[in-house]
């Protein structure tokens, strides 16, 4: 039980991570093939895993319906869309489970008038969001809080036509704060964690680091 | 490398003498080699620029197959381009004038091995889709006399709707046989899905029979084929010779040399400052992470108001090693919780990281001694797609007001989303990713924020286990070294030196 539960995983973690980090350095045909097959193994152990996540989320909400927890009418909703879908999913038009997919129809009519405008919606407050979250932000408070409204004014501004208006040297200024500043600490970022990366992949490879294997 | 070397300096010496042999031949010498670093899908041509080359030239370069005994133009440009110090990555960084043309080719015609080999799978494919035209054939000639009833039927309601003149009896007439008409086309998705299949393999059919081999193909490794350079100038030419070139692939990418290096200097320290770790536990100091340092006054808070802790995963799979780090700073969490005896609940997109999740907040509860709060349903799957995610979270904090959330991970646009929704509900919110597109707007709306790397140094932080702060300790000097190569590459740079900037870009 030890074995399967520590050993084995620490074998499988370190045998594939060699294996990956060898094809990061070998650009031969062969271990490219290597690398679509293993691909391919990915893919299919997500398909399976997603059987799983679909039963999660169907028992969480089948709980908070049976419970009637606080809003267990969202709960319904998921049910019938999830029931709706899935049954209009295998009906497939008529043709059934095993045909392929129908390119028009319920399934799509679905995903185009509820599932996309829903998500569209959603992606439509994020500018609401930035609004109020800009504004708690550039209150100038602090002399970085003052630092960083003047910033971002100069690069909003900048950006748009009528800063040209205001003064060519605007959108000058702008680019390069985004170009210069901007881009040195992005790079100090990008090499914290590219390090921090190797370092954590090495760390599991060698069997250091498993709090991913619930600890020890 | 040094093999590497002596090839490049061979190469010299023949092309500085096929130049002074060409020159007074008054034609062009063609070398060729295999490129170095891929997988055998591409050769480098080379040859020395003519001693008359003007910009009213033009080099076109041609392949023969031997399917056909001809040359076929494979590559063109104008004179006085394309030069050797354009392939660093096979000639390396070249001083003094350069006289050499170079291309790159991934291109050929054909041989006749290959096309026999493309002619027999063409052949396998028509015979396949032949065998589906004939089952296709066979599933429309079943519901063929149904299509056939509804076309007839359509036909008849849609003559009836045209008969209609417009008084008001026929307006509810119309609306009847429109309706019908419209349950009548239902049935006609049935009959468009065979049609639409059946068009398609005819399609493919019709390719298949008038198949012909393609007029070039990608360069295959192992296999040899036959050069030749010509340069034109108002109809007249001067043509190089014949040469043949093999690609090969390779067994290891010398541009990833430098890359290498640091690897196996960073695992080298990793596991030198782990074993010392584990012979001498000392104490390594680990500046404090204040975001780190909170988490336990969001648990304790959540405790003492007696509301939900959140923990939510990023949108990334396993795969990707921000989501191992959160993973693992949600183990260190979930074992704090535990302890405290808050209810805790793990949001997931991922169905992957999900499994791992439940498995190691189990985990962190028995070794927490509270195996009896772990409970399945707290650690559960949201939804596959991204804002679909962010509505289900955000649902559950304004229904649930937790009084703590933590996000960890990758994430896009939706962290402003779960995040300003957290902070409108006053809960106190601890975020780590490494997303740098999305840390401004977690710095903006949680408490605190870990920026990049400190992610990855979460869970040795938390756990302030030896083993694994010796490995932070690895990582800074590595860091250190980069560094200092930086620095002295930006000086040498600024003052003209580039040496150390093409040996780095070299290997």
């Amino acid at each position: 039980m030890v074995f399967l539960k520590r050993q084995l995983p620490l074998m499988i973690a370190f045998i594939f991570g060699i294996i990956g980090i060898v094809i990061g350095y070998v650009p031969h045909q062969s271990f490219e093939n290597m690398y679509t097959e293993l691909v391919g193994w990915d893919r299919l152990l997500a398909a399976f895993a997603l059987l799983l996540g679909m039963y999660s989320l169907l028992r969480m909400h089948y709980k908070r319906i049976e419970r009637k927890d606080k809003g267990f009418g969202f709960s319904i909703v998921l049910w019938v869309g999830f029931l709706v879908t899935f049954i209009i999913g295998m009906y497939n038009e008529g043709n059934g489970l095993f045909a392929p997919r129908t390119s028009h129809g319920m399934l799509n009519w679905i995903y185009d008038y509820i599932f996309k405008p829903a998500g569209a919606t959603m992606f439509s407050v994020l500018a609401f969001f930035i609004a109020s979250a800009a504004y708690r932000t550039f209150r100038a408070r602090t002399t970085t809080a003052a630092l960083l409204l003047v910033a971002a004014l100069i690069v909003m501004v900048g950006q748009v036509p009528v800063g040209d208006i205001i003064s060519p040297r605007l959108p000058e200024l702008s680019t390069w704060l985004m170009e210069i500043p901007n881009a040195a600490v992005k790079r100090g970022i990008f090499l914290g964690v590219a390090l921090g990366v190797v370092a954590t992949s090495l760390r599991i490879i060698f069997g250091v680091e498993r709090a991913y294997l619930g600890g020890e | 490398m040094k093999k590497r070397l002596i090839r490049i300096l061979l190469l010299a010496v023949l092309l500085t003498a096929m130049f002074s042999v060409a020159n007074a031949a008054n034609t062009l010498q063609l070398a060729s080699l295999d490129t170095p670093n891929d997988a055998g899908n591409s050769v480098v041509l080379l040859w020395p620029s003519h001693n008359n080359e003007s910009l009213d030239m033009s080099y076109e370069i041609s392949a023969w197959s031997d399917a056909d005994d001809k040359w076929y133009k494979v590559a063109g440009f104008k004179a006085e381009n394309m030069w050797q110090t354009q392939y660093p990555e096979v000639f390396g960084f070249l001083d003094g004038e350069v006289v050499n043309h170079a291309i790159k080719l991934n291109l050929a015609p054909p041989s006749i091995k290959q096309i026999k080999e493309l002619k027999k799978k063409a052949k396998a494919t028509l015979e396949t889709t032949r065998e589906k035209i004939t089952s296709i054939n066979e599933d429309i000639g079943k519901v063929q006399s149904q299509y056939d009833k509804y076309v007839f039927d359509r036909k008849q309601i849609e003559a009836k709707i045209a008969a209609l003149t417009g008084g008001e009896l026929d307006g509810a007439k119309r609306v009847a046989l429109t309706r019908e008409l419209d349950l009548l086309n239902r049935d006609k998705h049935k009959f468009a899905l065979l049609r639409d299949q059946k068009k398609a393999l005819d399609q493919q059919l019709k390719r298949l029979e008038n198949w012909k081999a393609p007029v070039s193909l990608k360069l295959q490794p192992g296999y040899d084929y036959k050069f030749q350079v010509r340069l034109l100038q108002n109809g007249q030419e001067v043509a190089s010779g014949e040469v043949v070139a093999r690609p090969e692939g390779n067994w290891f990418n010398t541009n990833r040399l430098n890359n290498l290096v640091i690897a196996l200097l960073l695992a080298g320290l990793i596991l030198y400052y782990t074993n010392r770790a584990r012979k001498n536990p000392e104490q390594i100091f680990v500046r404090r992470i204040a975001g780190l340092e909170a988490v336990d006054e969001a648990i304790g808070r959540a405790t003492e108001m007696g509301k939900p802790i959140f923990f939510v995963h990023g949108l990334a799979a396993i795969s990707t090693i921000s989501t191992v780090a959160a993973i693992n700073i949600l183990g260190k969490i979930a074992e704090k919780v535990a302890e405290y005896g808050t209810e805790f609940k793990v949001t997931n997109r991922d169905p992957v990281v999900l499994a791992v999740s439940q498995e190691t907040v189990k985990e962190s509860y028995l070794r927490a001694g509270r195996p009896d709060l772990y409970n399945e349903d707290n650690v559960f799957y949201v939804s596959q797609d991204q804002f679909s995610y962010a509505t289900g979270v955000e649902g559950m904090f304004l229904r649930e007001k937790p009084a703590s959330n933590f996000f960890f991970g990758y994430y896009y646009a939706e962290a402003l989303l779960l995040t300003e929704t957290g902070s409108h509900i006053g809960a106190i919110q601890i975020a780590g990713t490494d997303s740098y597109t999305q840390l401004p707007f977690f710095i903006t709306t949680c408490d605190y924020t870990l920026m990049g790397e400190e992610l990855y140094a979460a869970s040795a932080y938390m756990s302030r286990e030896p083993k694994l702060l010796a490995s932070l300790k690895a990582q800074d000097i590595t860091k250190g070294i980069l560094i200092a190569f930086m620095t002295a590459g930006v000086v040498l740079s600024t003052f003209g030196i580039n040496w150390l900037l093409h040996w780095t870009k070299s290997f």
